[in-house]
């Protein structure tokens, strides 16, 4: 197996059972497949260095870096904290709300739509932890935030909660940039637009 | 930077002669005919659209235009459509370089012993005179007399595309001298008129050795062009070709070397040209051309240049060039019916068969009638070879278990049913089968078969097999500049700064408007009001939707009985070992020629694992027929939009949709998925059907034949042929003008043109007793149709899919997970967002771990109810397999 393949397997947290956490895992992979270059011939007997597990944060980052995805907790859970000192709610406390009702709604942009029919109204998705918040935002609100609306990767939506039966949609007034939160985690949304 | 100045502001198009000029005109103008026009499939050389050459070419009655692209017959049937509608007499041609060296040596010895000795003198001399750089081949316009002549046209641009690169062509003196083995019939280019295009100015010695290549293989046959575009050297050029020609007795010909159909394209030629040479405007100099006289020309124009013989010449060679693409036929491949069947026997007894296993409690007299009905239109149509062809392609499928599933219009009927083409019972829906098979229309049916999208390739493989490559090919795709591509080129073209350019093009969406367009060069510190910006965006916007290069089709399969190359000229992909016609799909359905479908489906390769895996599983289905139907279960959690992941009903307007329409049996799946698409949407279709759906309106019919026709979608058109239905009951259109109707419905967005249809079917349906309200309400559902209706039978098609898929989901959701995740990348969500919500349904979903997880995911034993899914190394980005 080659180091580049190896490398990806210690990355992607496979080899828990055998070298322990991520970090002891890749220090493993790099010193077990014999350099081929200059220092090849050189053998250097070294114990393995105490490395610090990872942090949960840390983990989810490595986990999206190597797969696009991750079986921890969503990483919307740990910001949380930040997100409801800024009143931004879950998605499951969402849907109790009535129609009409002031709504802040905070999560990581999975699509974006413009649909040719639907006369330049912009419907994104956010995820958080708890599920999914469907958010529509008009013409003049792109037109307005067209940063935010385009490129923010996690996205804050102040708006109106709106429900009709089981159809709930959050109408954007306002967005909010909130990816400083992210840090280090690269997320990818799935753009019609 | 200021404005640049070679592209002067544009000026306004030439006037249209008025009707009473043009009345007294034909006395004192000359007649004249076009035979050197370059449309914009000579890419990044024409500066207009193959159609507006034509129409442009009839507003100056012009006796003939001939589209003659550079190696190329891709822009002939846009053309063809165009010069039809206005009644001017299309030719078929295409424009050479020659490459390489006329061999005249050689070429000697080779027709010595048909030649008179004189010839062979004078070449031994020349060749003792001149250098050799005089063997300059020539470049040639080849224009196609007749059928035969066009086929071997064809052919020749077929040779010179397929031994080089896409997008190239290397053709040689020696293809018309004496061609490769297996294009012997293609010497001397038999009846095509060839003219012999002189470099400008021309030069005596060259243009000697040239005439005299062309007299010799195109004896009677040969042209010379003279094009003048009031360039300095006009006169030296026109003496030269003069006199040499009348030495020569090769008559010459006026063509004017077109490639924009008004002058005031010239901005955009010189972009091209920039674009084409990857330089900008201001540094291309001589590369330019010095004036705008590659235009359409007003006959009065041509009439004070040219001298009136060389005008004469092009009358004649247009009338000599008899070939119309009416002409070709279309002829099925007939090695699928075996000896001593006709096709039709062949077919019958198939569809026999095939009915005693879909029917194995027997065949109700209902469906037997209906068979030989279909047969007998079949019949009729002679179309047995397209629906025997489809089945062998399902056929073989079948046998090495690829899941496929065949619709579009004319798999709407038992025999398809029969023939295992598709799985939807004929008898469970209301489907007209004549609609899509009308007598009046001499149009190829259309079948489109899905496969597994991971195994598709099997499938195209054995089609070139079965067929060989000279006659099965796939159709073109013409890829168009879109907006920032445009955006890009140009604004290199005018010399901007770079970086600019890429801020500008990626803030660019395909949804700007021209406005905005201003306002983001506003943004990127552009004045919009500036010359600059506003040449940028014109160029821009004018360049949007120009053919760029021909790609491969997504599946799209022409086949022939005999060679294909007579046909249509084929090139080579970009994939190896594919090769494309130079049409596309709309080229071939305006010429009625047959096209296969063999497309790529994600959601079939994920049924088909899905039911793989749930053959391990005790209890569980692992046919797509025995999935149980009606399922209460499934409905249930549709209803309640739990449906990411499943085919179509998973888009969020989907989405948003089901638990207003809430679906409760097969036919609701099929409305929904029909009417959640932009054609019901901007015909106002949804509001009324949900109101009437949830009972908040009643429901009223005007008469008992429009209940028949939309009492299953409760008085709501949803579906294509509701609307043609319609303008049949109620406004009195054949089912052909209904067909017209339904192609006017796809292309007036593009196009226009449906304003004459408003007035015949308001007013005849008012005439008939409809409410004027009605009438309008119709016709307004019918705009709104556009291009994306569906027609009942793909709705069906697909809604199989969609109740499949729900069923797994509802009833194996870990199952389900895995086999979307295998099947990846497919639909709307990512993996993430599949695992999210699976895990959202108490699905257990295990970490990549390298001593239980394989390439792919699969099930693990869990003490839950469902099985947990343990992810595969496929999700690890960068990992070889």
């Amino acid at each position: 197996m080659s180091r580049h393949d190896l490398q990806i397997l210690a990355a992607g947290n496979t080899l828990v059972a055998l070298a322990g956490h991520r970090r002891q895992a890749l220090w493993q992979a790099i010193g077990a497949v014999t350099d081929k270059d200059l220092l090849g011939v050189v053998s250097v007997e070294e114990s393995a260095p105490m490395l610090t597990a990872p942090t949960e944060g840390q983990e989810i980052v490595s986990d999206y870096h190597a797969m696009g995805l991750t079986l921890q907790r969503h990483p919307v859970a740990l910001i949380r904290p930040q997100l409801l000192a800024k009143r931004f709610l879950p998605a499951e406390m969402l849907n109790t709300f009535q129609q009409g009702q002031f709504a802040r709604g905070c999560g990581i942009v999975t699509v974006r739509q413009r649909p040719g029919t639907a006369n330049g109204v912009l419907f994104i998705t956010i995820e958080d932890e708890t599920g999914p918040v469907n958010v529509i935002i008009w013409p003049s609100l792109v037109e307005q935030q067209r940063q935010e609306v385009l490129n923010a990767p996690l996205l804050g939506v102040y708006g109106i909660w709106q429900c009709e039966g089981d159809v709930r949609h959050l109408i954007a007034k306002r967005l909010v940039d909130m990816s400083y939160l992210l840090g280090a985690l690269q997320t990818a949304s799935r753009d019609f637009c | 930077m200021t404005s640049t100045p070679l592209l002067p502001p544009t000026p306004p198009s030439p006037p249209t002669p008025s009707a009473s000029a043009q009345l007294s005109l034909p006395y004192a103008l000359p007649e004249y005919a076009e035979l050197f026009c370059q449309s914009n499939f000579s890419f990044l050389l024409g500066a207009s659209h193959a159609e507006e050459l034509a129409t442009r070419a009839a507003q100056l009655n012009y006796s003939a235009l001939a589209v003659t692209d550079e190696c190329s017959l891709a822009g002939v049937v846009r053309a063809h459509v165009a010069a039809k509608k206005s009644k001017l007499p299309l030719i078929v041609g295409s424009y050479f370089k020659l490459f390489g060296t006329l061999d005249l040596p050689d070429f000697l010895m080779k027709s010595a012993s048909n030649n008179p000795t004189t010839i062979q003198a004078e070449f031994q001399t020349d060749t003792q005179t001149h250098k050799q750089d005089s063997m300059q081949p020539p470049s040639l316009i080849a224009l196609a007399q007749n059928r035969q002549g066009y086929g071997n046209l064809s052919e020749l641009i077929t040779l010179a595309r397929t031994r080089t690169t896409k997008g190239s062509y290397l053709i040689t003196p020696e293809d018309f001298s004496h061609p490769p083995k297996d294009y012997a019939h293609l010497k001397g280019l038999p009846d095509c008129l060839l003219i012999l295009v002189p470099d400008y100015p021309a030069d005596a010695a060259i243009l000697t050795k040239q005439l005299r290549w062309m007299t010799v293989h195109f004896p009677q046959r040969a042209w010379i062009s003279l094009t003048l575009l009031y360039q300095a050297m006009d006169e030296q050029h026109r003496k030269t070709i003069v006199a040499l020609a009348n030495q020569y007795g090769v008559p010459v010909v006026a063509t004017g070397k077109v490639c924009m159909h008004v002058r005031s394209r010239k901005p955009l030629q010189d972009v091209l040209t920039a674009i084409r040479l990857k330089r900008s405007v201001a540094e291309c100099g001589y590369d330019l051309a010095p004036n705008a006289e590659q235009h359409l020309r007003s006959r009065l124009r041509l009439a004070n240049i040219y001298p009136a013989t060389a005008l004469a010449e092009t009358i004649r060679i247009a009338s000599l060039c008899q070939f119309s693409l009416d002409e070709l036929r279309y002829e099925y491949p007939d090695e699928l019916v075996p000896k001593g069947y006709t096709p039709a026997a062949y077919l019958k007894q198939e569809v026999a068969y095939g009915a005693t296993q879909r029917f194995p409690n027997g065949i109700s007299k209902k469906v037997a009638d209906r068979i030989d009905y279909e047969l007998h239109l079949i019949n009729d149509l002679a179309y047995e070879p397209y629906f025997l062809t489809v089945y062998d392609i399902v056929k073989y499928a079948r046998s090495i278990g690829i899941l496929c599933q065949g619709r579009g219009s004319a798999a709407n009927s038992v025999v398809c049913y029969c023939l295992h083409i598709t799985e939807v019972d004929p008898e469970s829906s209301t489907m007209l089968f004549e609609r899509f098979l009308s007598k009046e229309r001499n149009e190829p049916p259309d079948i489109d078969v899905d496969f597994e999208h991971q195994r598709r390739e099997e499938v195209i493989q054995y089609i070139y097999n079965k067929y060989g490559r000279n006659r099965a090919a796939l159709a073109a795709a013409v890829h168009t500049f879109r907006s920032r591509g445009a955006l890009r080129d140009v604004g290199k073209a005018l010399g901007v700064d770079l970086e600019l350019v890429d801020t500008v093009a990626k803030s660019h969406r395909w949804f700007d408007s021209k406005q905005d367009l201003l306002l983001r060069f506003a943004e990127s510190g552009l004045d919009p009001e500036g010359a600059l910006a506003q040449q940028w965006a014109s160029l821009a916007s004018q360049l949007r939707g120009f053919p760029r290069h021909l790609s491969q089709h997504t599946g799209g399969f022409v086949i022939a009985r005999d060679k294909l190359s007579r046909l249509v000229p084929i090139e080579n992909a970009s994939m190896k070992d594919r090769c494309v016609i130079e049409w596309d799909k709309d080229d071939l359905e305006s010429l009625g020629l047959l096209k296969v479908d063999v497309l790529a489906l994600g959601m079939l390769s994920a049924l088909k694992r899905a039911l793989a895996l749930m053959a391990t599983l005790p209890g569980r289905p692992s046919r797509l027929q025995d999935i149980p139907r009606e399922d209460p279960l499934t409905y249930q959690m549709i209803c309640k939009a739990d449906t990411v992941g499943v085919f179509q009903i998973e888009s969020r307007a989907q989405m948003s949709m089901l638990p207003r329409l809430r679906p409760k049996e097969f036919y609701d799946l099929v409305v929904q998925v029909a009417i959640v698409r932009p054609g019901p949407i901007q015909g106002g279709m949804v509001h009324p059907y949900l109101q009437r759906r949830q009972n908040k309106e009643t429901v009223t019919y005007p008469n008992e034949e429009i209940r028949e026709a939309l009492g299953r979608t409760l008085g709501i058109p949803i579906f294509q042929e509701q609307v043609m239905q319609i303008a049949v009951i109620a406004a009195e259109f054949s089912p052909g003008e209904a067909d017209e109707l339904r192609r006017a419905m796809a292309a007036w967005k593009r196009k226009g043109g449906l304003d004459h249809y408003h007035d015949r079917i308001v007013n005849t349906m008012i005439r008939r007793g409809y409410k004027a309200e009605f009438a309008d309400g119709i016709f307004q559902q019918m705009l709104g149709f556009g291009e994306y209706g569906f027609p009942e039978s793909h709705s069906t098609s697909f809604a199989l899919l969609a109740y499949a898929s729900s069923w797994i989901k509802c009833h194996e959701p870990a199952v389900f997970l895995c086999a979307l995740l295998n099947s990846q990348p497919l639909g709307f969500y990512s993996p993430s967002q599949l695992i999210q919500d699976a895990k959202r349904h108490q699905i257990i979903v295990l970490d990549i771990d390298i001593r239980f997880s394989e390439w792919n995911s699969s099930l693990e034993k869990s003490d839950g109810k469902h099985p947990a899914v343990r992810l595969g190394m496929s999700l690890l980005s960068g990992l070889s397999e």
